[in-house]
């Protein structure tokens, strides 16, 4: 169970509030999904969930351990994918997930199994003596997961996975979220892709401004905002919840979807 | 895991990719090697016959001056100088100094030269140079004026050695500041602004790895790379000045060769350097998070360590003089030693050491803090 009570996060000394109030429950066993408009503060969200950002106030626990002052404990049962990361061209699969592993402190039997499983499950195995930089996007992030869960983390937390994938990767890597509450994890995802959260969450929940306005499954979303589609219940609580502000930076006002962060 | 065998694993996965990158190594390796000779080359044709550092020429006009009585208290002729009399009125390759207490004075300097010779004189008495240039009649007038001189026979095999030496160290530091810093700098920016701009410091982050580790790694990794490429830069020099065969190289090398313990102040240098150079690159990438801003950073603080050891240079002499190479390290290492090349490599060494964990401490609480907040 992570439990986030009351989460802030100011940037730029406090002139820029990135996440001003933001409080879920979820559950082991359970596939949530962040939603929310660019800049509204999904991932900054997620960055503290996996320790590496501090909050400015707020709580974070796991299983009612707080995570400030046990990241070393925290870390250990993460795995975090964030749509940034681009493993280094020169490396090929094989040596990542040694390097990961070893890390993590895994033996070396261990690391071997659960590459071969992650390898085998993403179809990697037979390029996993290839630099990287050969790769296609594709492949590159289907990688791009296989290496964060090579420690076989119990918190998954995915930054917009299957963003810019084709259809069938896309479609494989939902299958193994899926895959992966079935065992039991805590499965954290953050997308734009409303399909993809009726597919495979079990409840959302939803950030506008910094603020969680909404949690609940996608059924209670229709339902709470009367509302046909995901989408229409998604614009229904955006148009409710959106805070107008004057300008930033020439921008016309009512936008801060397009910002990152909103000025104080 | 323990934190020493996570540095461990980060700085043989570090080599094992450098190493890997065939073109990387070649570059790293043997171009600063090949710059150097092809400089001492380049040198060879600039330069035309500079001086040796002696006490006093041979020829006739010191002879006619020690007669006279009048030479000045300490004097840089050329050491083959026949005929200095006439090289001094006809202004060319020629430089006379008086000492004074805290001060070299430069009274007659009409050549290239001014010039390793009167800098290593200058570290050699522990004090500084002031530059007066002055014409062969206000020369000829203050011989005639000056007092009786206290003789130092600098044709003594130790002061030779020990003042072909000085320079000859000092020489390193043109290669690291022209080539190792570019490479170290290019290295340390990949290793954290690379990894951060990749996203891939911060999966390192959570496999539960602290930042002062991680720096530790890529210092472990940096470091011996750093030092390996100077020290094939050094055997460029030594082989570069042994080829030319020019005056001050010549000298320099002649006088390592003459001094079997040549290699001990250079591998402190080289050591010394190598780890200043690798943390300070490492702590300066750490500030960023994009390699474009952390190189171009690291170009300009190369430019400014560059120009900075040049300054002493510039102003205790002409600008042509741009061949000696005096140097932070060699202001400070003198200013507490004066005198041994060895005391004076320690003790730049320490300096340079020191320098580097203030800097690679400081990145890591700047790396920790920047991360959480």
């Amino acid at each position: 169970m992570i439990t986030m009570k009351n989460l802030k996060k100011d940037f730029d000394k406090g002139r820029v509030h990135a996440v001003a109030d933001v409080s879920f429950e979820i559950a082991d066993n359970e596939i949530f999904a962040l939603l929310g408009p660019n800049g509204a503060g999904k991932t900054t969200t997620m960055r503290m969930l996996s320790t590496l950002l501090a909050p400015t106030a707020g709580e974070i626990e796991y299983d009612g351990m707080p995570a400030k002052g046990n990241e070393q404990a925290v870390k250990s049962r993460i795995g975090f994918l964030t749509n940034e990361i681009r493993l280094d061209g020169q490396f090929s699969p094989n040596q990542s997930a040694e390097y990961f592993g070893r890390l993590y402190g895994m033996e070396k039997e261990q690391i071997g199994k659960n590459r071969k499983e992650l390898f085998d499950y993403f179809g990697i195995t037979e390029f996993a003596d290839r630099k990287y930089e050969t790769f296609s996007t594709g492949m590159k992030q289907k990688a791009s997961v296989a290496i964060c869960m090579i420690h076989d983390p119990q918190v998954v937390i995915f930054d917009e996975p299957t963003n810019g994938l084709d259809v069938l990767t896309q479609r494989l890597i939902e299958d193994y979220i899926l895959q992966l509450k079935e065992k039991g994890k805590c499965v954290i995802i953050s997308t734009h892709l409303l399909d993809v959260v009726e597919r495979l969450a079990d409840r959302a929940g939803v950030i506008i401004d910094g603020k969680s306005v909404f949690c609940g499954t996608c059924g209670e979303m229709l339902e709470a905002e009367k509302a046909a589609t995901l989408s229409d219940a998604f614009v229904s609580l955006y148009t409710k919840h959106h805070r107008e502000e004057p300008a930033i930076a020439g921008k016309p006002a009512g936008r801060s979807g397009l910002f990152r962060g909103r000025k104080a | 895991m323990k934190e020493m065998s996570k540095a461990c694993l980060i700085f043989r996965t570090e080599a094992g990719h450098f190493f890997r990158n065939r073109k990387q190594v070649l570059s790293t390796f043997l171009l600063g090697p090949a710059i150097v000779l092809l400089m001492l080359c380049l040198i060879r044709g600039a330069v035309s016959d500079p001086p040796r550092l002696a006490l006093y020429g041979a020829g006739e006009y010191r002879a006619a001056l020690e007669e006279s009585g009048a030479l000045p208290e300490y004097a840089v002729f050329r050491e083959d100088g026949a005929d200095a009399g006439a090289e001094i009125a006809s202004g060319r390759n020629i430089a006379a100094v008086r000492v004074e207490e805290d001060t070299v004075r430069v009274l007659y300097d009409s050549s290239l030269l001014t010039d390793t010779g009167l800098l290593s004189a200058a570290r050699d008495c522990a004090c500084r140079i002031a530059a007066l240039r002055v014409s062969a009649e206000d020369y000829a007038a203050f011989a005639a004026a000056a007092a009786p001189p206290a003789l130092i026979d600098l044709s003594d095999a130790d002061d030779v050695i020990r003042v072909g030496l000085i320079p000859f160290v000092s020489m390193l530091f043109v290669i690291v500041l022209m080539f190792t810093n570019l490479n170290t700098g290019s290295l340390a920016t990949e290793a954290v602004a690379g990894e951060r701009e990749r996203g891939t410091f911060d999966m390192l982050r959570l496999s539960g790895t602290k930042v002062s580790t991680i720096l530790a790694g890529k210092l472990l990794f940096l470091f011996p790379v750093t030092a390996g490429m100077l020290l094939l830069d050094s055997a460029a020099l030594i082989l570069g000045m042994r080829l030319s065969r020019q005056g001050l190289y010549a000298f320099a090398a002649s006088a390592a060769a003459e001094n079997p313990l040549w290699f001990i102040p250079v591998a402190v240098c080289v050591l010394g350097i190598a780890a200043l150079s690798s943390a300070l690159y490492l702590a300066l990438s750490s500030c960023f998070a994009k390699v474009r801003q952390a190189a171009a950073y690291s170009g300009a603080v190369m430019l400014a360590l560059s120009l900075f050891s040049y300054a002493p240079n510039l102003l205790g002499s002409e600008a042509l003089n741009y061949l000696p190479v005096s140097n932070l390290w060699a202001v400070l290492g003198n200013a507490l030693t004066g005198r041994s090349a060895l005391v004076y490599a320690l003790c730049s060494t320490l300096i340079a050491l020191a320098a580097g964990a203030v800097a690679l401490t400081a990145a890591s609480k700047y790396l920790e803090r920047d991360a959480a907040k």
